[in-house]
């Protein structure tokens, strides 16, 4: 009789495995078909397929372009410090910029 | 808790810098020239294990990884044996399956529509683990080889690597003050407004969500919680919240940020400070242009860098008044003690990451790209994405949702964490403003 209700739990719990097992491999199934929700909600996510974009690095190190985007801020920063100098030398009525090093 | 000259041998801490720092000597030396990872995949679901090479398939990964399996296991093996907390046999047995899963799960979120959602393999990690431990029951053999805190230990010095502290003036002043001015205030705000105005008992779970939300999500979330010692369970519950968090902000803010007509570069800071992981700061700030993506994470990445302090100053509060509160000890702890009680895996996070920003970096003539090309891209960061990952396996192996449930509290971490992103989210606006639009208008 004991061996029966142990036999049943076993099967009980394999049985929860398999349909858990189930419900994860539906969650895959969505999550990798490539679905987009309609409409404003899909707009971040279609927007990453288009530029290929990677949204699940979990820290700064995992970025793939990471030093890219570092390099792109320095290059933002220089041409802005370029601009102001620019703009403070027109002031000063100075002709030839060149910009400092 | 281990005391004296034995605790050297004798202590997951210190085992845990012996080992992070032998792969980082391997790594600095090229002993261990590189580590196999998991490639993308769409639809062969075979590509994610070969290695291609201007799109050609140059070979396969499988015997790499058994190599790394089996350098991993008696790597670890050799730290359980000295600890005496497992027969190496049985570790091993229970190491190769939780490695077995960590594989299954960085293999399903590299696929490439799942990398798009956000969804990192620490969630499937979790999701598998949970699905074990909750239908069949984790066996025993799989048990022994689920040492999450060694795990966590040894990924966090090796975290410690990656960060490069000369980083924090990427952006100048006002990146500075977004990242570092805002962050601690808003730890110390939600720690207050758990423990103090909603009561939580759990601090240990209050200052994981706090430091999850404020800092970096996942990664700050492991660091809170490996030293202030929490249990596996605060753990699952603050990453399963800003994963979910994280999502649902790097879909709504951009789209926010567009329909108020808010200035690109001060959203992009806005969105660098506030949304939890940076592969979602880079998906948000993309939505506003290619400066935007630029500036959001590289504010980001200046406070990813506050991850070590943060660590550091969460374990000196813990073994200085949390612990002592809870022990009901009065007075003042001698340094001793403070010694003792000091979770000593943070002394090799802080030192592998002043080795590599103060010697390695200067070593190579300050070019941080070198550095992270050589040493810490091929080796170090690819064995902490598989620690963190095995350590989330074993979390989920040890979990239940029973026990999930009960830390709950009638849904205060849930309301932490809003009333704590909230506040974040009106802070960090501010700050950036006064930052990137008042202080400094030309800095970018």
């Amino acid at each position: 009789m004991r061996v029966i209700s142990e036999n049943e739990e076993l099967l009980k719990r394999w049985l929860r495995f398999f349909i858990g097992l189930l419900i994860l491999t539906g969650i895959f199934a969505f999550f990798s078909s490539g679905y987009s929700p309609p409409g404003v909600f899909g707009e971040v996510l279609r927007h990453n397929r288009a530029c290929s974009i990677d949204a699940s690095p979990l820290f700064y190190s995992e970025v793939e372009n990471m030093a890219e985007l570092e390099k792109g801020v320095r290059e933002l920063r220089i041409k802005k410090r370029e601009q102001i100098e620019k703009l403070n030398f027109k002031k000063a009525g100075v002709q030839n910029f060149e910009p400092l090093p | 808790m281990e005391r004296g000259i034995s605790s050297l041998w004798k202590s997951e801490d210190w085992w845990a810098v012996w080992i992070g720092f032998i792969i980082i000597i391997g790594s600095i030396t090229k002993l261990i020239p590189g580590i196999p990872k998991i490639g993308k995949w769409t639809g062969d679901p075979l590509k994610a294990f070969m290695i291609v090479k201007d799109n050609v398939v140059t070979g396969n990964i499988f015997i790499p990884l058994l190599l790394l399996m089996i350098f991993l296991a008696i790597l670890t093996a050799i730290a359980i044996v000295f600890m005496k907390t497992e027969k190496a046999g049985r570790y091993i047995a229970g190491f190769i399956g939780v490695f077995i899963i960590a594989v299954i799960s960085y293999w399903i979120a590299n696929q490439v529509n799942i990398k798009y959602w956000g969804l990192s393999y620490a969630l499937w990690a979790l999701l598998v683990g949970l699905l074990i431990s909750n239908t069949i029951g984790t066996p025993g053999w799989l048990k022994s080889g689920a040492k999450t805190e060694l795990f966590i230990k040894i990924g966090l010095v090796l975290l410690g690597a990656e960060i490069l502290f000369k980083k924090i003036l990427s952006l100048g002043p006002p990146g500075l003050m977004v990242a570092w001015i805002v962050t601690p205030v808003v730890v110390i705000f939600m720690y207050k407004f758990g423990v103090s105005l909603l009561k939580m008992k759990n601090k240990e779970l209050v200052i994981i969500i706090a430091c999850a939300t404020s800092v970096c999500g996942v990664s700050a979330a492991i660091a809170a919680a490996a030293a202030c010692c929490a249990k596996k369970e605060d753990l699952t519950l603050a990453v399963g919240m800003t994963l979910i968090f994280t999502v649902l902000m790097m879909f709504f803010m951009p789209l926010g940020i567009k329909f108020m007509g808010m200035n690109d570069i001060l959203g992009a800071a806005w969105m660098g400070g506030t949304i939890d992981s940076t592969g979602a700061v880079v998906a948000a700030g993309s939505m506003l242009g290619p400066a935007a993506e630029k500036v959001a994470a590289v504010v980001k990445m200046i406070q990813n860098v506050l991850i070590g302090l943060l660590a550091f100053a969460v374990a000196i509060y813990w073994v200085t008044v949390v612990n002592r509160e809870q022990c009901g000890t009065e007075g003042k702890p001698n340094a001793m003690e403070i010694w003792y009680r000091f979770p000593k895996f943070v002394i090799g996070f802080l030192a592998a990451s002043l080795l590599f920003s103060f010697v390695m970096v200067p070593a190579m003539q300050g070019n941080f790209n070198l550095v992270e090309s050589a040493y810490i891209n091929p080796v170090t960061k690819v064995l902490r994405g598989w620690f963190f990952c095995m350590a989330f396996v074993a979390i989920g192996l040890e979990s239940n949702f029973k026990d999930l449930a009960s830390r709950m509290e009638g849904g205060k971490p849930l309301t932490l964490y809003v009333v704590g992103q909230s506040f974040n989210l009106v802070l960090t606006l501010f700050i950036a403003f006064l930052a990137f639009m008042v202080l400094f208008p030309g800095a970018i």
